[in-house]
């Protein structure tokens, strides 16, 4: 025989489990609307970011532009008969030593 | 109870009513169900589509032109770094939108940018006429660069809002200047791309050289990306399309400092000879590798359409040395004695007496030969000369007396074949460059367009001293070639290797001219033998007595050969204009490279203590000593001659330099055979 104390005590069971369950579920579904948000913040961070490393890229090319420029073999050239780099020769092949990368390093 | 007395209230006429609205509602649910089958499954497609649009936008990605590299494995003990000759810049293009730009502006923005990007003031009256047209487009300039571009946003932003004026009417559009960090070097073979691109593709246009031999492989495709439209921000919704495809690099044989070496000196010698113009092919004579192609007057890539715009400056643009050919003159002499030395081994082989002996003493003092109204003539008389005299004294006469002895054992048609199989004359190099000439050498039996012969009795008599036929300077570098190799003929190429590398990073060889493979095989033409005792012959050409002493490389030994050719002006061989020119190698035992220098139209003045300006012993020889020189220096070649200094040099030690004793012997031969007690060597 089930009493109404047994009944009252089941019903406040089944609705602490489903308070329980909800609470759950909105932690969840809030976790997911989170992570959602902080997906889109960062989706929306691509384009300026992407931007940004287009300039840099640029930066890149101009200032290598710049560097290959300034190292032009015909300003080596001209910098190769100043007096002060007079002291500077091409060295002949029999007196450069060549080693293997291994034994460099021992 | 109620319910049950509603229940019973229900009259047949309103149960009638109740069927009529359920099947109404059931037929317009229905209905509703239709529609909507139809619209989300039959015409799904179509409106997902639609919405998508309503939604997306598609991006283009821009993709990377491939570039060329230099060839920085020549020089061993140095690090292989990439050295590009090509950088792709960005930079942004100026335009406006016209209509959005109230009248009662236009003048004072149009000044204010013309200032801005700094243009000339003959260009005034177009800059500003772009503000008069009705168009929401209109270019202003072109290629401005980073800096400029902020301060004109920086000037435009407060201004468009001050005046209310819509900010995009002046807008920039992104794309890559093909820069050039050398400048000029190397100009006429990288050519370049114009400034506008092909409208629909977006693919550069190549104006010539390796940029349009190489278009397919340097362009590349443009990839397709989506975007999410949004009223603030776009939203990156990473779904590439169509991934962008990068162009492929290529790397070339051609080295940086060796091409600004030949470069420099070439333009020095064009200017001492006062010439019209020059240029000079570098090659590895065992790979056929080309390390430097210079041509003077240079052509600059940046500033093309000056070039283009100018019927004179346009002929800078060409490469002569591919699509230039002229008669070679004295520097087929080579070719010449050794087709007579393999027609000795020719009549050998069928058991009848040699063709000739290169010691035996031949009479040079009579030019006269079949065929010929004129008498060949040399530039000095020699009445007796072996081979290696004839050589160094560039004879004429002696050249013609093989011939004649070559077609009078063997035939015309042997002779030919000699030169086109042999020496691969008439034939283009397949160098990758546009509009290589294939040259000429004339065929028996064939008529010229006005009715004579292409191959007549005199034909190879003018054949063996180079006029007759057309080569262009790296066929030239080929023929030297075989005899700087040991007897290979090498296919010259101006790529080392084509790369293509995918988005991940992954490389792949498209072609590869590096592999032992390619080396193997180039066919032997000449015999060791052969290619020994012509090579002797033209160590003599740099020595006293010879015609190119000037070309004589202090330190270290070369040989090669001058030449002086009349050049054909109206149908007729000029007196006064002339290509000279200087073909060789160093070290003449172990060579590192073959160079041919040639001068067009050197000045037809006489220089007092220098001699005959037009004679390739004059103009070009030097050009050659200077460039191999630099050449050897920058590859640590050590000094093969270490005594072959000049008179004066402290270096210099007369009974040890190289060839000077052997020199010293074929003079006395000289001077037995033609009883002049001192050394002329002023022949061409």
């Amino acid at each position: 025989m089930i009493t109404n104390k047994q009944k009252d005590r089941s019903g406040i069971g089944i609705f602490v489990r489903i308070i329980t369950c909800i609470i759950f579920l909105c932690l969840l579904v809030y976790s997911y609307i989170d992570k959602q948000n902080d997906v889109t913040e960062r989706r929306l961070e691509i384009p300026t970011i992407s931007r940004e490393i287009r300039e840099l890229e640029g930066a890149t090319s101009k200032l290598h532009y710049e560097v290959e420029r300034f190292e032009s073999p015909v300003h080596l050239i001209e910098l190769s008969r100043k007096p002060e780099f007079g002291h500077l020769k091409n060295p002949y092949l029999e007196d450069i030593l060549q080693l293997p990368e291994g034994n460099a390093l021992q | 109870m109620t319910n049950r007395k509603n229940h019973h209230n229900i009259t047949p006429d309103n149960k009638k009513k109740m069927i009529v609205v359920a099947i109404s509602i059931f037929l317009l649910f229905s209905l509703l169900i239709i529609q909507f089958f139809k619209l989300q499954i039959i015409d799904g497609d179509i409106w997902s589509e639609k919405a998508q649009n309503l939604h997306e936008i598609v991006v283009t990605e821009p993709f990377q032109r491939g570039t060329f590299y230099s060839n920085t494995s020549i020089k061993k003990g140095h690090p292989e770094t990439s050295q590009p000759f090509v950088i792709d810049v960005p930079k942004f293009h100026l335009y406006i939108d016209p209509v959005a730009i109230p009248e009662n502006h236009r003048k004072d923005i149009a000044e204010k940018l013309f200032s801005l990007v700094s243009l000339p003031s003959s260009q005034w009256d177009e800059f500003f006429r772009q503000f008069t047209i009705k168009s929401r487009s209109r270019k202003l300039t072109m290629w401005i660069g980073k800096d400029t571009k902020e301060n004109i946003l920086s000037w435009w932003s407060p201004l468009a809002r001050k005046n209310k004026i819509a900010r995009n009417a002046i807008f920039f559009i992104n794309d890559y200047q093909r820069s050039y960090p050398f400048g000029k070097l190397l100009g006429q073979v990288l050519h370049t791309i114009r400034s506008t691109k092909e409208e629909t593709t977006k693919q550069a246009l190549p104006t010539g050289g390796l940029e349009h031999y190489f278009n397919s492989q340097l362009k590349g495709s443009l990839g397709k990306r989506t975007i999410i439209r949004s009223l603030r921000h776009p939203i990156e919704k990473s779904t590439t399309i169509v991934p962008p495809e990068n162009g492929a690099d290529i790397y070339l044989t051609i080295n940086h400092y060796l091409q600004a070496i030949t470069e420099e000196e070439l333009a020095k010698g064009v200017k001492r000879a006062q010439a019209a113009g020059g240029w000079a092919v570098l090659m590895e004579p065992n790979t056929g590798e080309i390390w430097a192609l210079a041509q003077y007057p240079f052509f600059n890539p940046s500033n093309y359409s000056e070039y283009f715009n100018d019927t004179e400056l346009i002929n800078y643009t060409y490469v002569k040395s591919a699509v230039d050919a002229y008669e070679p003159g004295s520097v087929m002499k080579p070719v010449t004695i050794a087709t007579a030395l393999l027609a000795n081994k020719a009549l050998q082989s069928m058991g009848k007496k040699e063709l000739f002996s290169p010691d035996e003493k031949i009479a040079t003092s009579s030019g006269h030969f079949p065929g010929r109204s004129r008498p060949i003539r040399d530039t000095h008389l020699h009445h007796f000369l072996n081979m290696n005299l004839a050589m160094q004294k560039s004879s004429n006469i002696y050249m013609g007396k093989l011939a004649q002895r070559i077609v009078d054992t063997l035939g015309n048609d042997w002779y030919r074949s000699i030169l086109k199989d042999t020496f691969a004359l008439g034939q283009e190099t397949g160098i990758e460059l546009p509009s290589e000439s294939s040259g000429l050498i004339p065929r028996p039996g064939k008529k010229h367009p006005n009715g004579t012969l292409e191959w007549s009795l005199s034909t190879p008599y003018s054949l063996a001293m180079g006029y007759n036929m057309q080569v262009n300077s790296l066929q030239l570098a080929r023929i030297y070639s075989i005899f700087a190799n040991g007897g290979f003929l090498v296919k010259p190429t101006l790529v080392r290797k084509i790369v293509k590398t995918s988005n991940n990073g992954k490389e792949e060889i498209i072609l590869n001219n590096t592999t032992p493979e390619r080396r193997q095989s180039f066919p032997r033409v000449l015999d060791a033998d052969i290619v020994e005792k012509v090579v002797t012959a033209m160590k003599y050409v740099t020595k006293p007595g010879g015609t190119a002493k000037r070309a004589d490389i202090s330190g270290y030994t070369e040989a090669g050969k001058s030449n002086t050719s009349e050049k054909i002006v109206n149908g007729v061989y000029s007196k006064e204009k002339y290509i000279a020119g200087f073909a060789g190698f160093a070290p003449a035992d172990k060579p590192r490279f073959v160079l041919i220098v040639t001068i067009d139209e050197p000045a037809h003045i006489y220089i007092p203590g220098l001699g005959k300006n037009w004679h390739g012993g004059h103009s070009a020889a030097p050009v050659f000593q200077q460039i191999a020189r630099n050449t050897l220096e920058y590859l640590g070649v050590s000094p093969d001659d270490p005594h072959g200094y000049p008179t004066g040099d402290p270096r210099h030690d007369s009974q040890k330099a190289d060839w000077v004793m052997e020199t010293k012997d074929l003079q006395k031969i000289y001077e037995k055979w033609n009883e002049q007690p001192h050394i002329t060597g002023k022949s061409r």
